[in-house]
């Protein structure tokens, strides 16, 4: 029976129980520190996209002459004014020239 | 001889070409028919000598053959100029009667399922080519071959005119494509299917055309692609051909089996829509879709995805100015003029049901 392979008299866990619980604690505080320094890069990597503008991002609005236009960033409707990061609003700024207003 | 008004056939579809071909070898002694007229405009004389009679005839089925338009989209028999092409723009939609059986309150009756209706105007054009030959030339070199090319140019370049026109076509004041600037270009007859769309539009980045610009696309047209698949047709130039060449879900030819329709210019099928390239598709268009004035930009293709069945073309009842081919001597200065002349009009019933994939990179 399996219960007979535990030492008779046991309390709590074995070494090898405790190691094992040793390494997933230092994991998870590993992945924590990963995940909030990827967050603070990322935050830092927005801030920097929106220099020069406010926090939100730049206003713009598809005026060209489909119903609206489907990119990487998303679908922008038309005559529907959104907020996007100054990075992107001057990327397809370059790419469609004269089909957004920006605001 | 006065024209027959009334038509035996209507001008459409293989029947009308065969019929045509069927007239023009004497197979069908009926001279009222509408298409002996057409060919024998100015007596018996037209397209006789330089092209023979057989193969004037043959021009306008190669015409057909060559022209994946004419085997495509819709095609509306005008007796004018202009024209409106009727269309629902709302669908009707049925409703539940909620009223119970004995009311006779008039707010209880039943509601009406009024879908709106709008027009569209098609209005024919005339397309031409006049091509100017040498006497000499033609008796020293009259040969069935010389005589061959001649038509297979002639076929050629009014199947293209036609086409050009319906991809590239724009009669604003000033054409979307700066380089389309003279006055009598083709591309000016009339609005075609690039400048026509407005389904929202997919913007590949400068990058290849993918499979996801091509399902976005589909989800663009919306109801006018949903469940009519088999209706749709992708146009591309050889550079957005090149591309999809690559993807796993083109399905080439010897894949569609026994039963399979196949027009030309067809390179294969993506969810059963039809595949055309053609370099009618420009090559040299800017992010944005057009022939821009900055040469160095124009480096990006569109592929237009279109219902084929919500595009018409416009063509006369009248014999006398569907496809003609007529002939000018002019001994003055020793030549022949051969001059194919035709009315031709386009429209799209809905604008939604064309939808361009843009900024595509053709380098």
């Amino acid at each position: 029976m399996a219960e007979d392979n535990k030492p008779q008299g046991s309390q709590g866990p074995t070494d090898a129980e405790k190691k094992a619980a040793e390494e997933k604690a230092k994991a998870e505080s590993d992945a924590k520190a990963k995940a909030e320094a990827e967050a603070k890069a990322k935050a830092e990597e927005d801030a920097k996209n929106n220099a020069g503008s406010d926090s939100k991002g730049v206003k713009m609005t598809y005026i060209g002459q489909f119903n609206g236009l489907s990119t990487k960033h998303g679908m922008f409707k038309k005559d529907v004014t959104v907020v996007m990061p100054k990075k992107i609003a001057d990327e397809l700024k370059k790419t469609n020239p004269g089909e957004f207003k920006f605001a | 001889m006065p024209v027959a008004n009334t038509l035996k056939y209507t001008p459409m579809g293989v029947g009308f070409y065969d019929e045509m071909q069927k007239i023009a070898k004497g197979m069908d002694a009926d001279r009222d028919n509408f298409f002996t007229k057409a060919l024998t405009y100015d007596g018996s004389s037209s397209g006789a000598d330089f092209i023979p009679e057989k193969w004037a005839a043959n021009i306008i089925r190669q015409i057909y053959e060559k022209a994946v338009h004419r085997q495509l989209f819709n095609t509306y028999v005008m007796s004018a100029i202009k024209e409106n092409i009727p269309k629902f723009t709302s669908r009707m939609s049925g409703s539940y009667q909620s009223a119970s059986i004995t009311s006779t309150d008039p707010a209880n009756q039943l509601g009406l399922s009024s879908p709106t209706t709008g027009e569209r105007e098609i209005e024919l054009k005339t397309l031409y080519i006049n091509l100017m030959v040498d006497n000499k030339f033609l008796v020293y070199n009259a040969s069935p071959q010389i005589e061959e090319k001649l038509m297979d140019d002639l076929v050629e370049a009014i199947a293209e005119t036609e086409l050009t026109a319906i991809i590239n076509g724009d009669d604003s004041t000033t054409h979307q494509d700066s380089d389309v600037t003279v006055a009598s270009d083709a591309r000016k007859a009339f609005k075609g299917l690039r400048k026509l769309a407005t389904a929202t539009a997919v913007d590949a980045s400068g990058g290849a055309y993918g499979i996801d610009d091509f399902n976005k696309q589909l989800r663009y047209l919306g109801r006018y692609a949903r469940g009519k698949y088999d209706q749709c047709v992708l146009f591309v130039s050889p550079a957005g051909a090149e591309d999809m060449r690559q993807w796993t879900q083109l399905q080439t030819m010897e894949k569609y089996g026994p039963n399979a329709v196949v027009v030309k210019g067809e390179v294969g099928k993506v969810q059963n829509v039809t595949v055309i390239e053609t370099d009618l598709v420009r090559d040299d268009l800017n992010a944005s879709g057009v022939n821009g004035a900055t040469t160095t930009l124009n480096v990006f293709t569109v592929a237009i995805l279109c219902n084929a069945k919500m595009q018409y073309m416009g063509v006369p009842k009248y014999a006398d100015r569907t496809l003609k081919i007529r002939k000018w001597d002019d001994p003055r200065f020793d030549r022949k003029q051969l001059i194919a002349l035709e009315d031709f009009g386009f429209q799209t019933e809905f604008t939604e049901s064309i939808c361009i994939a843009k900024n595509i990179t053709s380098a």
